[in-house]
Formats: structure tokens, C-alpha cells, sequence
């Protein structure tokens, strides 16, 4: 007969309380999806996250990194709204979209308006490589077209991820991949040290992540007017009395109001120019 | 006699800037004593080497007689000039650019290529080509994007530069160069490098400066004494610095500022009293340019005796200082009490050292010796009054163990203005100036703390002044904040470059009646018109009574203004 296993049991820490945790109800149903543009959507968000620390001289030492954490994910749910709803309204970028797979699941539960965050679903947008994939992936724009401006932000914006990296999966400290990536002369010292954000840094990584959501903004929107003309998506009058519903798409989507002090150009003046690039040459 | 006066001070030989003069008459000039061979040595030979001095010291002649040196002579090393004086230009991308100091890094790369294409134009070396990986990098391409960059244009048609013209493509072009020209050695002459209005450009430039020193390449930089120069250049280990400022107090100072005469072949002596222009020697303070400036201030002057001439002179040498001084803070307006204050404590320190030496018989009095207190603000502050050349920082002395004074001699223009030198005497007599000047220096400076030098008031006073939140009022609670804490809302910071280009014609150095007739007859509004408008000239003449010869004079003191603002 063969001997019965015995495991060896002893309670080494505390006994744990029961829990009634329950996810429904966390989230809150009375929220309606607002008309405001993606980077408005970032600046409200991230306009209550800049408020946080209002002392630079005593706040906890753990509060810059979850605040960090917040940024950051304000960025990329900037980047899955823009490209979401350029999917709904831009045909190069819709047609880019139509080879991917979406779960069943998410196909008869998401209206049509939401859908395409299904889609974004296995996507990150924490570092600049990833970025350039999922622009690639859904909306068909690659690095090549990318302006150097556009690049030093996500340079930069890289460094910040590498540091949510650190926050999220080691509680801060520097491990040997990030250091790798942050460049390792440099960094070498500080393997497996513990992260510590100051006031001053923390306010250089809030307007690290703004300006990659300003430099990304602008870019997708001067590259997709771009594309719709040289690709002759839209049948374009260049008179703004005939091509206001169409251009008022692209306007919405990527003006903002909320970042002041400078006010965003009005539609007209943002649709004169076009005009004055592309419709004087045709 | 006038006649003959004017055409005295129309001498080139008054050219008081060494980047408006020929080499050749930088060479005839130039005063070759030991002292000033040690600076050419420190120039030519091995080494990354800082060359330090205010304005006016001889940095920019000293480092363009080097390079002509080596260029006419094969024994030397391989050299290369370029000036970044028009940095400031670059101050608006870090107001818009997320790229700023990309953009800033190529710019200072792309000058660099372009003294080498300079170099092979210059040296008749016509036959050397950039190996073709850097066929990127053309001539016009280089010369176009340093143009837009200077303008703060939009640059994204040279992204593909930008991208990809790094210090190593520099460095092997360099060596490259010095191999097929035969040359064991390369020296990179970087002048007007002080960078001190953009703390950004100022620690990428000197990250670039390192990175160019190499067994074959040792990199040379003019800077402003106390300048920083970032956080990881090491001074002493990764460069040596060495003075251009000759210290007044040297056995051979006179003998040196009369070669500038002899050299110059300035016929000032007979014109000007031998005792006066031995004053005018040491209110020049070291500076070779104000000397020359006061040479021929003293001749333009038209008061009725020497006294009255030579009184004239100081106090507007010392007017020209201080406004030079105070214009720092349009540049810097977030320091605007710290320099402000500055000013009042160098007063103080002028006033104290005046009264020290009215009870001295033998021994004259001209060093302060400020007590260390490790304080940032007083740091700063004493930064740039050294960096202006308002005083000589003189070695730091240790009195037991815990006090250390830093020294200080203070411009004699300022203290000759207070009479430190009279004697108590009531008149003017410039031998016994002269005398007192010649004295040994007495045993200890005159000891201060910051705390005597400056009434509590004043150091209340002196904080950073940084503009509130445009949205809410909140004040900033540090230097680098970014978003106001209070309502979350972005900060704004405004260009100083831009705020520059909105000075007004009412801001100009012109008189009242030249301000009003352009207001009322023409469409140049502000600084940036005078620069951006295609023909400026033609609308400078449509006001009535402005011709040719007084438009030309309102121009260049438009371009003189922005110069000066924007150096």
C-alpha cells in the first residue's frame, strides 16, 4: 500500500480575513462617454493628478510613483480614444482595421461607437515602441513619417515608461532590463536602488507626458488630413461652406479647449490653411 | 582741430572687437608678452582647455591669432574655429520645441562641419572630400538649417540631419581630415561658449565639448569667469581652465596696456595727458575694449578741462557697466532682485573699500574678503557679478576652521568714481591717483559678512521672481515647477528672445524726436519689424528729416541693441 503523502503545514504569518470584495459596482454606470476631444479628455485627467502635491517639501515618499502610474495611464488612454474614434471617422485608417480579429464577446456587448476599443484591447502604449506598433497596426502610419520633434518626445516619454516599469513590477526599484534600456554606463549604479521622485522631477515627467500627447495630436492630425488628400479618400470642394461636416470631424477630434493660455485655432483658420496646402494646388 | 580729432577716433585702429577685425591686424596688434604667450600655448597644445574672461578680455583675438597660427603653419596642429555667440537665438524652441536641445546639439555639430569646410576652403585644400557615408551632411544644407535654427523657424525638413549627424560622424570627419592633411594633432576653437542665459544649452553644449576630446582632439572654450559649466564636466579633471583676464595687480599690467597703444600705433599720446591714460589703464579694469573705449571717449569728450573730460569718461564707463550689468535681468527676469540686490552690494563693497583707504598713509586698500555662508542665493548672485566682470575673483583664503573668505577685487572704474584713490584731497591731481594706485596692497581685505553688506530688507528682498499661474494666481513654489499645483493648469513661461523682438521704438537708444517721427511716419512698430522687414532702410527714410546716413545710424543701433540683448 503505498504510503500516504503528508504535506508539511505550519502557519508561518497571520491568518487572512475573509474578503467580500465584488467588482460590480466599482465602476460607475452613470457615466456618459463626453464629446470632448481625446487631449482634452488627457488635460482634464491629468489636471486633477497635477494637484496632488502641494507642498514640494513634505509629501510621501511613495506618492510620486503611483502618481506617475496615473500619468502615465492618461496616456495611453488618450492614445486608445484618438485611435478609436479615427477608426470610426478616417477611411484609410478603418480600412487598416478591417483584417483584425475582435472576441465574440466583445463584438455583442460593444455598441459601434465603442467597438474599436475592443480591438485596442492586447494593445499598450507604455514605451515608444509600442506606440509605433499600434499606430502602424491600426491606423497604417509608420516611424518613417514621424517629425523629430515627435521622436525626442517619445525619447523621452520612453525614459518615463521605464519608470512606471520600475513603479508597477518592482515597487520602484531599478531593475537590470530598465537600466539596460535607460542606458546602462549611466545607470549602473543605481541597479536595484529604489526609486526617489522629487517635486521638480515629478513636474519634469508631467510635461514629458503632455508633450507627447501634444506631439502626437498634432502630428496624427496634420499626417491624416495629409493622407485623405493624397490618397483622394474624400471628394474635398475646398470651399469651407461645402466641406465643413466632413472637415468638422477631424477638427473636433483633435482640438483642444483646455489648454490654455493658448486658445486652439478655429475651424476656420485651421481649414483656410488646408485649403491654402492642398486646394490651391489642385 | 576737430577735424583732426575725428579722424583720430575713426582709426581702425580703435576697433575694439576682435570678430570685426582682420587677422592681420589681429597679428600687428596683438601684445606678445609672456603672459599672452602662455594663453597662445594654452591654445595650441594638448589638452580640453577652458580660456576664461569677461567681455572685452581678448578671448575671441587670442583664439583667432591660434588658429590663423596653425592654419598658415604645418608644424601646429589641425584647427578649427567657430563662434556660438547667436545661441540665444535657439532660447525660443525651449518654449516650443519638445526637441529643443536636439536641435541644439546639431546646431552646434553643423557649425563645427562647417569651420571644416571653412578650413579646406580657407587652407586651398580644395581636392579633400567628406567620405561619402556623409554626403548628408552638404555644405548649403548645413549653412541653411544654422540659418533657420538662428531664426527659430521650423526646422522639420531637416529632421533627416538632425537624425542623423551625431558628435562620433564629427569626430571621425576631424580625424579623417587631419590624416589626409598630415596633421598629428587637432585643436577645436569654440568660441563665445559662456552659454550662461540657457542653463540647458549650456550642459548639453559642455556634454558635446567632452565627447569631442580625443587622443588627436583637444577642444578649446571661451567662457565668462564663474560661468557653470554642467554637471558632468569635471573642471580640473576633464578640462583645465586658464585665465584671459589679465589681474591688474600684475607687475607688467602697465607696461601690457602700453603695448596696446604701441602695437595699435594709436597717436593718443600726444592727445591725451601721459598721467590720464595711465588712469585709463586701470579703470579699464583688464579689458583691453573698454580701454580703447575710454581712449576715445576722452578724445570725443568736449568738457572744458582734463578733470572735467576725465570725470566725464568714468561716469559713463560707469554707467555702460552698470546698464550692461542690469540688462541682465530682461534676459533672466526670474533673477531680477538677485541681481538687482547684486548691484546694491557691490555698491556697498566700492563704498567700504573708498572709506578704508582714507585712513591708510602707504598701503592702498582694494580687496573685500566676503565671509562663505553656502547659500545658493548669494551663490548666484555673486555669479554674476564676477561673470559681468564687476569684480576679480581673487583665490579663496581660510581664517581657522570652520571661515573662509572669498575674495574680491572690485572694478576700479567704480572705485576710482568714489575717489578711493584721492587721498582725501579735494582737487584733481592724477599723479598722486597714480601713487596711491602703485601702493603695496595692505596686509588683510576689508572683511564682510553678506549680512553687513546688505540690510535685512535687501536679502528679504531678493527671492526669485517668478510669474504666478496665468489661470488661478497661484504663486510658484520652485524655479522648475511646470504645473501649477493649485488648479493643475500648465505654467507659462515666457522666451525672453520674444520678448526681445517686442521691444518697442520707444525702447531704442535713439533720441525722442527720431522715436516720434518713426511712430508717426512709418510702419516700423517694434524690434522685430526693424529685423524682419525685407528693406528696412527704405522705410526708415520715409519719415521726413531721416535720410540716408541717420537711417543707417537708427539701424545699427537697433541691430547694436539685440546684439547686446541677445549676447
Amino acid at each position: 500500500m503505498a504510503k500516504k503523502k503528508i504535506n508539511y503545514k505550519y502557519r508561518i504569518n497571520d491568518y487572512s480575513k475573509s474578503s467580500k470584495l465584488e467588482t460590480q459596482g466599482l465602476f460607475d454606470t452613470d457615466f456618459k462617454e463626453s464629446n470632448m476631444s481625446p487631449i482634452d479628455t488627457f488635460f482634464e485627467k491629468t489636471t486633477e493628478l497635477n494637484k496632488l502635491i502641494a507642498d514640494p517639501d513634505d509629501f510621501p515618499g511613495q506618492l510620486p510613483g503611483l502618481i506617475l502610474l496615473g500619468y502615465v495611464s492618461a496616456v495611453e488612454s488618450y492614445f486608445r480614444k484618438i485611435i478609436r474614434k479615427l477608426i470610426l471617422i478616417d477611411t484609410a485608417s478603418k480600412r487598416k482595421c478591417e483584417k483584425h480579429s475582435l472576441t465574440y464577446g466583445a463584438a455583442i456587448i460593444y455598441d459601434s461607437e465603442m467597438l474599436p476599443e475592443a480591438m485596442l484591447e492586447n494593445s499598450s502604449f507604455a514605451g515608444s515602441e509600442n506606440i509605433e506598433k499600434s499606430l502602424k497596426n491600426f491606423l497604417g502610419i509608420t516611424k518613417g513619417d514621424y517629425s523629430s520633434d515627435l521622436n525626442g518626445a517619445l525619447d523621452q516619454f520612453s525614459k518615463v515608461c521605464q519608470l512606471r516599469h520600475c513603479s508597477v513590477h518592482r515597487f520602484g526599484r531599478l531593475g537590470s532590463n530598465n537600466a539596460i534600456a535607460l542606458g546602462l554606463e549611466d545607470n549602473k549604479e543605481y541597479l536595484e536602488k529604489p526609486l526617489k521622485i522629487g517635486f521638480n522631477t515629478l513636474q519634469e515627467i508631467f510635461l514629458v507626458c503632455n508633450n507627447i500627447v501634444k506631439e502626437i495630436n498634432n502630428f496624427l492630425f496634420e499626417k491624416i488630413l495629409d493622407r485623405n488628400v493624397s490618397e483622394e479618400l474624400y471628394g474635398w470642394k475646398w470651399d469651407l461652406r461645402k466641406d465643413k461636416n466632413e472637415f468638422i470631424k477631424y477638427y473636433n477630434l483633435f482640438a483642444s479647449e483646455k489648454n490654455p493660455p493658448r486658445q486652439a485655432p478655429s475651424l476656420k483658420k485651421a481649414y483656410e490653411q488646408f485649403r491654402k496646402i492642398f486646394g490651391d494646388q489642385i | 582741430m576737430r577735424a583732426e580729432m575725428n579722424e583720430l577716433i575713426d582709426q581702425k585702429e580703435f576697433e575694439e572687437r576682435a570678430d570685426y577685425s582682420d587677422s592681420e591686424d589681429l597679428k600687428k596688434w596683438n601684445v606678445d608678452n609672456e603672459y599672452f604667450q602662455a594663453i597662445q600655448n594654452k591654445l595650441i597644445q594638448k589638452g580640453a582647455k577652458l580660456i576664461v574672461g569677461p567681455r572685452g578680455t581678448g578671448k575671441t583675438h587670442q583664439m583667432r591669432l591660434a588658429y590663423d597660427k596653425c592654419l598658415k603653419n604645418k608644424k601646429y596642429p589641425l584647427a578649427f574655429y567657430t563662434s556660438f555667440s547667436k545661441y540665444y537665438h535657439l532660447e525660443p524652441f525651449l518654449f516650443k520645441s519638445p526637441n529643443a536641445k536636439k536641435i541644439f546639439h546639431t546646431w552646434v555639430l553643423g557649425k563645427i562641419i562647417l569651420s571644416c569646410y571653412k578650413l579646406v576652403d580657407e587652407g586651398e585644400y580644395s581636392d579633400i572630400v567628406f567620405d561619402d557615408e556623409y554626403d548628408f551632411l552638404n555644405k548649403k544644407l548645413l549653412e541653411e538649417f544654422v540659418s533657420q535654427a538662428e531664426k527659430g523657424t521650423a526646422l522639420s525638413q531637416y529632421d533627416e540631419l538632425i537624425t542623423k549627424l551625431t558628435i562620433n560622424s564629427v569626430i571621425k570627419i576631424i580625424e579623417s581630415l587631419a590624416i589626409k592633411l598630415k596633421r598629428k594633432k587637432v585643436v577645436l576653437f569654440l568660441d563665445d561658449a559662456a552659454l550662461s542665459l540657457t542653463p540647458d544649452y549650456m550642459i548639453e553644449f559642455f556634454d558635446i565639448f567632452r565627447s569631442l576630446k580625443t587622443v588627436r582632439i583637444s577642444p578649446k572654450a571661451s567662457v565668462y569667469p564663474g560661468t557653470p559649466s554642467g554637471p558632468r564636466l569635471h573642471i580640473g579633471h576633464d578640462v583645465e581652465p586658464f585665465q584671459a583676464w589679465i589681474d591688474i595687480e600684475t607687475d607688467y599690467y602697465s607696461a601690457f596696456m602700453d603695448d596696446i597703444i604701441e602695437k595699435r600705433s594709436l597717436t593718443v599720446k600726444t592727445a591725451i595727458p601721459k598721467d590720464i591714460i595711465e588712469l585709463f589703464k586701470y579703470a579699464s579694469f583688464g579689458v583691453p575694449r573698454f580701454f580703447l573705449n575710454l581712449l576715445r571717449r576722452f578724445l570725443q569728450d568736449s568738457g572744458k578741462s582734463t578733470q572735467q573730460k576725465f570725470n566725464n569718461v568714468i561716469s559713463e564707463q560707469v554707467k555702460l557697466i552698470k546698464g550692461e550689468y542690469l540688462s541682465l535681468y530682461q534676459k533672466m527676469p526670474q533673477y531680477k532682485s538677485i541681481i538687482e540686490t547684486g548691484f546694491y552690494l557691490f555698491e556697498t563693497i566700492v563704498d567700504d573699500i573708498a572709506k578704508a583707504n582714507k585712513n591708510l598713509q602707504n598701503e592702498k586698500q582694494i580687496l573685500i574678503g566676503i565671509e562663505d555662508e553656502q547659500n545658493i542665493s548669494f551663490e548666484r548672485m555673486m555669479r554674476f557679478l564676477i561673470e559681468a566682470g564687476l569684480l576679480y575673483d581673487k583665490e579663496t583664503v581660510s581664517h581657522g576652521e570652520s571661515r573662509k573668505y572669498h575674495r574680491y577685487i572690485p572694478h576700479f572704474a567704480f572705485l576710482m568714481q568714489k575717489r578711493a584713490f584721492s587721498s582725501g584731497k579735494r582737487g584733481f591731481d592724477s599723479g598722486s591717483i597714480i601713487e596711491f594706485i602703485n601702493r603695496k596692497q595692505i596686509k588683510h581685505p576689508v572683511r564682510r559678512s553678506f549680512g553687513k553688506l546688505l540690510s535685512d530688507e535687501q536679502i528679504e528682498h531678493m527671492k526669485l521672481d517668478l510669474p504666478p499661474c496665468s489661470n488661478c494666481g497661484a504663486p510658484r513654489l520652485t524655479e522648475e515647477q511646470k504645473f501649477c499645483h493649485n488648479c493643475g493648469h500648465e505654467l507659462v513661461d515666457k522666451s525672453a528672445f520674444e520678448e526681445c523682438m517686442k521691444l518697442t521704438v520707444d525702447d531704442l537708444p535713439i533720441s525722442d524726436w527720431q522715436k516720434r517721427k518713426i511712430k508717426e511716419e512709418s510702419n516700423l512698430k517694434t524690434v522685430s519689424d526693424f529685423l524682419t522687414m525685407p528693406d528696412p532702410g527704405t522705410e526708415l527714410r520715409k519719415p521726413h528729416g531721416i535720410g540716408p546716413v541717420r537711417s543707417e545710424q537708427i539701424f545699427n543701433k537697433v541691430q547694436q541693441l539685440v546684439e547686446e540683448f541677445l549676447s
